[in-house]
């Protein structure tokens, strides 16, 4: 021997995921701390200040809404859906990653998920909640909207299972509901984590919630389990809530939303834009709690695939709206399509083209996917281009449909952007709260990457 | 927000329904929550509560407070506003509640006579119906006429009296009244509108036989006083000629609308329309020419259109009398050729070939009256179906006496001036400045329905009543003498003409029912049993038997040489034709909302009067749609802004009157620009060699639809201008079928060919477990349906003012409606095709077509919409909670929204216009044609209570029933007998958008067009029947 060391995989790979000398204990401290911290970093206070203004311009916005009536906002005849659905497919499809990257990944045991597992969770939730402000919101009769619910009423009066509002409003809820499970679950170590180093009432509150973990052998076994099943239940969700969300286009008759395409392109899209909102986040919490060595550019790395994948696929998506479009002989089709790319709102149309299609092109170079502020502004185009996408959809097919004579343009007011951009105070107020009481990464599944973990480690190899 | 914006909202705030602070407490019929909570209230109330317990709040004072902001803030919560209902006290004998009665009436129009039936809910008339025993309205009605309910109830309407501005009594007005006899009625001079009642004229009589002094002008600034000299001239004396377009096979018209907002539009266009109602590829069909200079609801209409500017009209008509005498008319014409000589040539040949009682030639009011005497002498050679009858006992508009007067009130001659319901100060020529002149007459009287630009210059103010209101008389051109009687007490403290005038003839006040009936008696009815008779007309609404016999004439011998001087246009200038609004009319209605928000036909305006101009013009002048231009004529300057029109001449620009009105209408105040200034006595209907310069600055105009191809689509991508024009162009075919008679004689099955090309396929293997299979059975009776014939639709808005009128439809102002937020359940769809300067012009007439299998309908999460048995598509308004999904998914967007309550802010007065049968839409709720399912129900009702099935002809819906060109049938479409079957099982029968499967029960009936083959080449072939 020279004196060479011979690393196994698992060291390697942790090295990647976790570089720098990092151990239990070191891990529990850089994460635990961040919610520790006696002097909240300034930056936080700014960016909650910040949030917080949001949320009031949001509640605002929301009681002039329910004050005055959905007329505040742009939406006319023909054009009924504006922004307030544009923005709720564009959450719920944010709220993707989340589950995703926890569930999916988990089940493919892909280990480099652990840093940001937690952080994708926490963002689903939030932005499925921001998500479904809208449809209680777009409503014309706000204080009736609990109709939607199959509630045994005085009135006989049963929801119409056959709309597609009905399916979307279960499939959003289920996933929120599994969401919120599998988040929490994940979470119960590093409560009892938080709750063993806590002191007075912080203690009691974090053990209220830790649920008397100990961390013992049985209850490592049940947890796994319970996970590994919550996994199993979220992973179809996963492909089924957007699939659901879709067919609210698809299932329609107009020319441009009528087509079998939109499942499977939606949920791509929905993942795209998810892992778009984890990338953007995760960067920026990296940055301000410094914790390059357990988010590392690694995982950056392994999102920008992702998002190259999915990125193709949607841009398959609209190319193949296209050819259907022309190789169905429709006419109606065939307008509705050329009209998105060069009608009156081409630009939206090719904003879309540009931050959806052409942008991730670059993550095909290691150079690219690795280069931090790349990525930043890039995971932001490509949310932009996602939002622009729905926009196209709801708006541009509405505008102009079957008859000539009912023909309009749309025009967003500012009560539509008020409402957009309240709904980031919303769920920054939250993520922000997350982040300053909660662990943001998972510390018990951080450490599961350390050779320590590897149920061999200290074996002989030589 | 941005500026516009701002002020925007301003506009919505001033025009629309926000009708807040209504001063409607003087004459209110019953209290409401809103008047116990007006501000005013609000303070005396805290007043009273001070002054009880010397300003310390004493835990009373203090509750009571609480309990008047609970109040005040409940009044703007989202919930539905609560309203007090006070019951009937003492009902009327004979009283159902909740079962309408029906009075036949009169609704006056200026010389002319509608026969109408006025539906009264509780003693409250709502809504306007014709009265199908009445000559002249046929049982069918037009916009104006289903408008006049909003008029009755509009609260801006002046209350009581007023002398100097300030409330005065009926009494005081008779003692002046009473004082005007002086002299022998020396310095008094009436002026009136026209008119054709017996009573008024007999009254008339009767001043002018204790007054000889005394004059009586009557002036309309829209008058066919050339009509009536040019048939003087013809034929020796003025006589109003009445147009049997029942008999004509061949019509010409030159500059016409007289299907539009001429005079005695219902009967033209009903009887026009009788002779193209096709029911299969051999009935026959009559063929209308049209020359004019902007299309008209008539030459929408035309088989063959020509676009041609006002002041070239006579030449079109000197070139045809040339081609008549080639033809072997004998006629009197030297040889004259323009540049259209092939249109006039087919023109002749055609009106040659139905001469002798099936040709005939209309002249349009702006005309000279040598040109109507030319066209006077030419139908009278050709036999032309028109009747003659004597005017003598209607008020007929003069300009030269109204010009009279004006000089005479310049001298200072005339002492005390009455105006009945005229507004001369607005409407009158701009060179005899009537505004100065009325400043000479020491006394004046105006009887007025608002405070006007008139009534602030008077010294009475008189309230006229509306004919809702008041006992009255009219006649029909034949003759036919019709009864004004009052629905409703007057709301407002209103007198009518007769009322005004009676304590000036009498010395006294006499009810004017007794002045109506002695004069129904004595010049009338000179039969024995009068009271019985009587009773018939107030039932049937007219007297069966004419006061007036077709005149005889004779011709004096046809002479071109009259009309030989033609008009010239100088270079670089423009002609301006004043044209009459087919909403506001002169500006009488311009306080009228429906009237206002209705889309005018072809433009698609709202709200506003624009300049109409020709493509080539706006290019010519650089402006955009809403851009200003001025308007220069012999001095007097205007400015407007432009509107590109479709088949507007190059030479011409239209200008609607009636708007720019300065007056106490919260309505009509300010909307549109005001284009008498520009308009003299020597030019009232087109004036030539105005100068026109554009303006960089743009105002807001609103319309309903957007016609590409006009104006570059401004925001497509870059050298994709034409794309949305492109496609609407090749979608027209699809949407308003149509073709020649020709191509439909010789291929009578082609339209049902295009419906099977499109049909999906019949049985697929999935249909049976399809959920949205129909899972019930529609063969059983009654099942509703409609027809609509575009071949005679008009584009009139008729129907779209009833359906406005029946359902309690709102309006919602120009801001709104310029968001695309107009709720009209029927909209017309204007397209045009091929040359636009002289376009094909298809209309469409479309509301909820009540598709068996509804889109809307599966995709409603809470049910709301969903099918009756007897195949309508139903919205249950209280169930709906406005997700909008529905009307999303609708292919041919005819469901409205609530975006906002338009219906909070209407005034209590207003609110009485409200049919009581239908709902008032809360917001956030999506409403849309229900087949008028009130007037369905209530019929049903009645055939139980009579113990018998539903029969054909029970179900009248509103649209159908105001429909002149009577296009629209529905019924039971499983009777094969009913009105609509027969009109279904034409081989014309098309389902709009029958590819996408929604089997709709409304279609439509292709439209044909009778085109002269010799005319059809190449470009204007109208062909889309390949």
């Amino acid at each position: 021997m020279n004196g060479q060391i011979i690393k196994s995989k698992a060291e390697i790979r942790a090295e990647k995921l976790l570089p720098g000398n990092q151990d239990f204990t070191s891990i529990t401290e850089d994460i635990a701390g961040v919610p520790e911290q006696k002097n909240t970093p300034i930056q936080w206070w700014l960016l909650f200040g910040l949030a917080l203004s949001l949320l009031g311009i949001f509640a605002g916005s929301v009681g002039f809404l329910i004050w005055e009536g959905t007329g505040v906002w742009g939406i006319n005849n023909p054009v009924f859906w504006g922004w307030a659905i544009i923005n709720f497919v564009w959450w719920v499809g944010i709220g993707h990653a989340g589950t995703l990257i926890s569930a999916i990944l988990h089940l493919f045991r892909q280990n480099w998920r652990n840093a940001i597992n937690r952080f994708a969770e926490t963002m689903t939730l939030f932005a499925v909640i921001c998500a479904l402000v809208f449809p209680g919101i777009h409503v014309g009769r706000i204080w009736v909207a609990y109709w939607f619910l199959p509630i045994p009423n005085q009135m006989a009066m049963w929801p119409n299972m056959r709309s597609p509002l009905i399916w979307d409003f279960f499939a959003v809820f289920t996933y929120f509901t599994v969401s919120l499970l599998f988040w929490y679950t994940g979470l119960i170590p590093d409560l009892a984590t938080l709750r063993d180093r806590a002191k007075g009432l912080k203690k009691k509150v974090y053990g209220f919630f830790a649920l008397g973990w100990r961390g013992g052998n049985r209850q490592w076994q049940h947890y796994e389990l319970a996970y590994l099943v919550l996994a199993g239940i979220s992973t179809p969700l996963v492909l089924s809530v957007h699939s659901v969300v879709s067919s609210d286009f698809a299932t329609s008759v107009i020319p441009g939303w009528h087509t079998t395409i939109f499942p499977p392109y939606f949920v791509a899209g929905a993942i795209y834009s998810g892992f778009g909102m984890v990338m953007t986040l995760s960067i920026i919490a990296r940055k301000v709690y410094n914790l390059g060595h357990i988010i590392t550019v690694e995982h950056l790395d392994k999102m920008a695939q992702i998002m190259l994948l999915t990125g193709c696929m949607v841009g398959y998506a609209y190319s193949m709206e296209f050819f259907v479009a022309w190789y169905s002989g429709n006419p109606y089709e065939s307008f509705a399509f050329v009209n998105r790319a060069l009608g009156p709102y081409w630009w939206g149309y090719w904003a879309m083209i540009f931050c959806n299609v052409v942008v991730p092109q670059f993550y095909w170079f290691e150079k690219y996917r690795r280069h931090i502020p790349f990525l930043f502004i890039t995971s932001i185009l490509v949310n932009i281009g996602m939002w622009f996408e729905r926009f196209v959809i709801v708006v541009i097919t509405l505008h102009r449909d079957f008859m000539p004579g009912a023909w309009a343009m749309y025009n967003p007011t500012i009560w539509d952007v008020s409402i957009y951009l309240g709904t980031f105070g919303l769920f920054f107020t939250g993520f922000l709260l997350f982040l300053r009481f909660l662990p943001m990464v998972s510390i018990a599944e951080a450490k599961l990457v350390l050779t320590e973990s590897d149920p061999h480690h200290g074996d002989h190899h030589e | 927000m941005s500026q516009i914006d701002k002020k925007n909202q301003e506009f919505v705030k001033t025009n629309s329904h926000e009708y807040a602070n209504a001063d409607n407490h003087e004459f209110g019929y019953w209290k409401s929550l809103k008047d116990i909570s007006s501000d005013q209230d609000y303070e005396r109330y805290l007043k009273q509560s001070e002054h009880n317990v010397d300003n310390s709040i004493s835990r009373r004072n203090f509750l009571s407070l609480i309990a008047a902001s609970v109040a005040l803030a409940g009044l703007e919560g989202c919930k539905k506003p609560v309203q007090k209902i006070i019951p009937y006290v003492e009902a009327e004998i004979g009283t159902i509640p909740g079962i309408p009665k029906y009075y036949a009436s009169t609704l006056p129009f200026k010389n002319n006579a509608l026969g109408v039936v006025i539906e009264n809910h509780d003693e409250r008339p709502v809504k306007v119906e014709g009265n199908d025993k009445h000559p002249t309205s046929l049982g069918k009605s037009n916009s104006f006429a289903q408008a006049s309910t909003l008029d009755m109830y509009d609260p801006d309407r002046l209350r009581g009296l007023k002398f100097n501005g300030k409330k005065a009594q009926w009494t005081e007005y008779i003692e002046y009244a009473k004082s005007l006899k002086r002299n022998d009625g020396r310095g008094l001079a009436i002026l009136s509108q026209e008119s054709s009642s017996p009573t008024i004229n007999s009254m008339k009589k009767e001043l002018m036989k204790k007054l000889p002094k005394a004059s009586w002008v009557v002036y309309e600034p829209i008058n066919n006083e050339n009509l009536y000299d040019g048939i003087k001239k013809a034929f020796g004396r003025k006589l109003q000629p009445f147009f049997r377009l029942e008999h004509a096979q061949t019509i010409l018209s030159i500059g016409s609308d007289f299907m539009g907002v001429d005079d005695n539009n219902i009967y033209h266009t009903r009887k026009f329309a009788q002779n193209r109602d096709l029911v299969d590829e051999n009935s026959t069909m009559n063929r209308l020419y049209v020359a004019e200079s902007s299309i008209s609801s008539t030459g929408s209409s035309a088989d063959h259109r020509l676009n041609v500017p006002n002041h070239k009209l006579r030449e079109i008509l000197l070139e045809l009398a040339y081609e008549l005498k080639v033809l072997g008319l004998k006629i009197d014409a030297k040889k004259f050729k323009s540049s259209n000589n092939l249109w006039v040539k087919a023109a002749a040949e055609d009106l040659m070939k139905h001469k002798g009682g099936e040709s005939i030639i209309l002249g349009g009011t702006q005309l000279s009256s040598d040109v109507h005497h030319l066209i006077a002498s030419i139908n009278y050679v050709l036999q032309a179906p028109i009747d003659y009858y004597p005017l003598d006992r209607s008020q007929i508009s003069s300009t030269n006496q109204f010009a009279k007067l004006c000089s005479r009130m310049k001298k200072g001659e005339v002492e005390h001036l009455v105006i009945l319901g005229a507004n001369p100060v607005y409407d009158s020529p701009a060179d005899f400045e009537f505004r100065k002149l009325i400043k000479n007459v020491p006394s004046t009287v105006h009887l007025t329905n608002i405070i006007d630009e008139t009534s602030k210059m008077c010294q009475w103010n008189i309230a006229l009543t509306h004919y809702f209101e008041c006992w009255g008389d009219a006649m029909t051109y034949d003759g036919f003498a019709s009864v004004v009687q009052p629905q409703i007490m007057p709301l407002f403290d209103s007198k009518s003409v007769i009322q005004v005038l009676s304590p000036i003839i009498y010395d006294e006040e006499k009810s004017s029912y007794d002045i109506v009936k002695s004069v129904w008696k004595s010049n009338i009815i000179k039969e024995s049993n009068f009271d019985r008779k009587w009773e018939k007309v107030l039932h049937d609404g007219i007297y069966n038997k004419p006061l007036h016999q077709k005149q005889k004439i004779k011709s004096s011998k046809p002479n071109s040489k009259i009309i030989d001087k033609l008009e010239k246009l100088e270079d670089g200038k423009f002609e301006v034709v004043f044209s009459p609004s087919s909403s506001v009319y002169d500006g009488r209605f311009s306080n009228n909302g429906w009237l206002q928000e209705i889309p005018k036909p072809i433009t698609s305006l709202t709200w506003d009067n624009a300049a109409l101009i020709s493509m080539k013009v706006a290019k010519k002048l650089n402006v955009k749609n809403g851009q200003y231009i001025e308007i220069s004529l012999n001095g007097k300057t205007i400015k407007l802004p432009v509107w590109i029109t479709p088949g507007q001449n190059n030479k011409t620009i239209t200008l609607e009157l009636g708007y720019g009105r300065d007056f106490k209408g919260r309505i009509g105040n300010g909307v549109g620009f005001n284009v008498y200034p520009i308009r003299f006595s020597d030019a009232e209907c087109y004036a030539l060699n105005a100068t026109v310069i554009s303006k960089t600055d743009t105002y807001p105009l609103a319309s309903t639809q957007d016609h590409y191809g006009l104006e570059d689509d401004k925001y497509a991508a870059p050298g994709f201008k034409d794309l949305a024009n492109d496609e609407v162009q090749s979608r027209i075919p699809d949407l308003v079928k149509q073709s020649t008679l020709d191509y439909y004689k010789e291929n009578p099955d082609w339209v049902q060919k295009k419906v099977l090309e499109h049909k999906p396929d019949k049985k697929r293997s999935w249909e049976d477990h399809s959920m949205y299979n129909p899972d019930w059975d529609y063969s059983k009776g009654p099942q509703w349906g409609m027809s609509i014939d575009l071949t005679s639709c008009t584009s009139c808005n008729a129907c779209s003012i009833a359906c406005q009128s029946e359902n309690n439809i709102p309006v919602v102002g120009k801001q709104q409606v310029m968001k695309g937020r107009e709720m009209h359940w029927i909209r017309i769809d204007n397209y045009f095709a091929g040359d636009p300067e002289n376009p094909e012009i298809s209309t469409q007439s479309i509301s909820c077509v009540h598709c068996e299998l509804a889109p809307c309908e599966t995709v409603c999460p809470v049910a709301a919409t969903t099918h009756s048995s007897d195949g309508v598509n139903q919205m249950t308004y209280n169930r709906c909670l406005g997700t909008r999904y529905c009307a999303n998914n609708c292919p041919y967007k005819v469901r409205k929204f609530n975006f906002y309550n338009y219906t909070r802010d209407l005034p209590e007065v207003v609110q009485m216009a409200m049919n009581p049968d239908v709902s008032v839409r809360f917001r956030g709720v999506m409403e849309k044609c229900t087949y008028c399912y009130q007037r369905v129900s209530a019929a049903r009702i009645k055939a139980k209570n009579e113990n018998r099935e539903m029969r054909d002809g029970d179900v009248k819906v509103a649209c159908a029933s105001s429909c002149p060109a009577d296009a629209i049938k529905f019924g039971d479409i499983t009777d094969p007998n009913s009105e609509v079957s027969k009109a279904k099982r034409r081989n014309r029968d098309y389902a709009l958008l029958a590819h996408l499967g929604t089997a709709p029960r409304t279609t439509y009936l292709a439209k044909i067009r009778n085109q002269n083959p010799k005319l059809i080449s190449g470009k204007s072939s109208g062909g889309y029947q390949s």
